[in-house]
């Protein structure tokens, strides 16, 4: 019997392709410029898969998306909503017992500091601790096991299968991280600002969100966008490079460095626009 | 004759040592059992037979089709008429079997949500395997459970050409070959096994070809294999 009715040509890349390097490079020049040369490929072929239409294809880019983001925001707003109420408290005691009183001032302060740059900042640290880190352990398992060969034999890319959804997740887990932990901000500095002064919570709300600008919001928004793609991407790269238990307790720190690394590249480069 | 499912020509393993060229034929209703020593290069021979890497030089023809030259759309088509058995069970291991198994279906729309079930509840049954198991997740299954679901992949396309590249499988052949064996008596299909001159023993001696790797070459016996036994007291 007969199973299947074979009549649609599927999307399949072979093995990716291993890049032939000058002889004349030494050894560490040789691993670099064929690490940025497999990462450059693993990019470029995330893209590339947008591109590739098939209902079954993005029936798995839909609801591994949405488990991407029920893992890194649903799984954490409890401690991503605590981080931000003590950063919003942590920041603003010291202002009040200095005498700084002033709403408009410390909306001005909270807005500038904890909003454009720790906020985003901390977020990326527990995005790249809790998922990242997941992430590249769960493609490294599937490496040691073959997984990913196999599934380069059904004619399925394992980057567009595996990494796709992990990045858009990602990237969407931390616009919402990032909204929700400034919510806690807001509601831990206006806790003390209530505790000094008799404005009213909605006041010390209004005072903080008027800081936040459309361009403000905007900016943040690209910085998350730049954070997911980042985190999601390098992550995934170093799960792809774990043939077995030693290389991915090897990887596994790496991603972590070269992700936090990217994530402070990325906003010292927004600081500099905003601020510059 | 029937025209070869997969023809090697010529073929050099990248092994950093160049070995001598390989050539292979391999026609439907064959049972071909590689054995060999370790890092004897029968995983890179497994790997260059089903297209996962190049070989040094040579020529492969798979389905009368080259696979230096055929373009990846071509080359996925002809591996769906091919069933293979990777060293590892080649599961994803946060997945249930049934997410696993229909995964190639699902994916490129092959077949309908509403037939998955039935089809792959109809291959468990046909080598008596447990609908359970469809259910559970591979992380949580047995070494052995789960490599018999990953045998069960290698034949859920009713394939024409079954690679074997795992040593396990020893264990499950009994209960593999009673539905294997009439579709290879009919040349519909051909199957390679890894493993050791021992299993040899599970397959209809007119059938069974052999071969040993040794250092990536590849070493064809004549046929018929056998030693002959001679009764005692004679």
């Amino acid at each position: 019997m007969r199973m299947t009715a074979m009549s649609v040509e599927p999307t399949t890349p072979s093995a990716p392709p291993r890049p032939h390097l000058p002889g004349y490079l030494s050894a560490p020049m040789q691993r670099t410029a064929g690490g940025m040369g497999r990462f450059s490929y693993m990019s470029g072929n995330l893209v590339s898969g947008f591109f590739h239409t098939s209902a079954g294809r993005y029936q798995y880019l839909l609801k591994h998306s949405i488990q991407q983001i029920y893992f890194t925001t649903l799984q954490s707003w409890q401690l991503v909503f605590f981080i931000g109420l003590a950063l919003g408290i942590l920041m603003v005691v010291p202002m009040v017992s200095l005498g700084f009183t002033d709403i408009d001032m410390l909306s001005s302060l909270i807005s500038k500091v904890l909003f454009q740059q720790l906020i985003p900042f901390l977020t990326a640290i527990v995005a790249i601790g809790r998922s990242g880190t997941a992430i590249t352990s769960e493609i490294a398992s599937m490496q040691s096991q073959q997984a990913i060969d196999m599934l380069l034999l059904q004619g399925i890319d394992p980057h567009h299968l595996l990494v796709q959804p992990r990045v858009i997740g990602m990237i969407l887990s931390m616009l919402l991280l990032t909204t929700w932990m400034i919510a806690g901000a807001i509601l831990g500095a206006s806790s003390i600002v209530l505790m000094v002064d008799d404005a009213g919570w909605l006041q010390v709300m209004r005072a903080c969100a008027s800081m936040l600008t459309l361009k403000e919001w905007g900016l943040t928004a690209l910085m998350m966008l730049w954070f997911g793609m980042a985190i999601g991407t390098i992550h995934c790269y170093y799960g792809f490079q774990s043939a077995n238990a030693v290389q991915t307790a090897m990887n596994l720190p790496k991603a972590f460095v070269r992700s936090f690394l990217s994530c402070l590249l990325v906003i010292t480069l927004f600081s500099l626009v905003r601020y510059g | 004759m029937a025209e070869p499912l997969l023809q090697l020509k010529e073929i050099i393993l990248p092994f950093p040592e160049p070995p001598p060229a390989i050539n292979l034929l391999i026609h439907p209703g064959e049972i071909w059992l590689i054995d060999g020593a370790a890092k004897s290069g029968k995983t890179t021979l497994f790997k260059v037979l089903s297209g996962l890497i190049q070989p040094r030089s040579g020529t492969i023809s798979l389905f009368n089709t080259n696979l230096r030259t055929c373009s990846a759309r071509s080359l996925a088509r002809l591996r769906q008429r091919m069933g293979i058995l990777l060293e590892g069970d080649g599961l994803i291991p946060s997945w249930s079997i049934f997410d696993n198994l229909a995964l190639p279906w699902r994916y490129h729309d092959l077949l309908p949500e509403s037939a998955l079930q039935e089809t792959l509840t109809t291959l468990l049954q046909q080598f008596g395997e447990e609908e359970e198991l469809l259910y559970r997740v591979a992380a949580t299954l047995t070494i052995e459970q789960r490599r018999r679901m990953a045998l069960l992949r290698a034949m859920q396309n009713n394939p024409q050409l079954i690679l074997l590249d795992n040593d396990g499988v020893a264990s499950y052949l009994d209960r593999l070959m009673p539905p294997l064996l009439p579709q290879i008596e009919a040349q519909a299909l051909a199957l390679v096994v890894r493993g050791t001159p021992a299993m040899a023993r599970f397959f209809p001696k007119e059938l069974l070809r052999r071969a040993t790797v040794h250092a990536g070459a590849l070493h064809i016996h004549a046929l018929p294999s056998y030693p002959v036994i001679q009764p005692l007291n004679q």
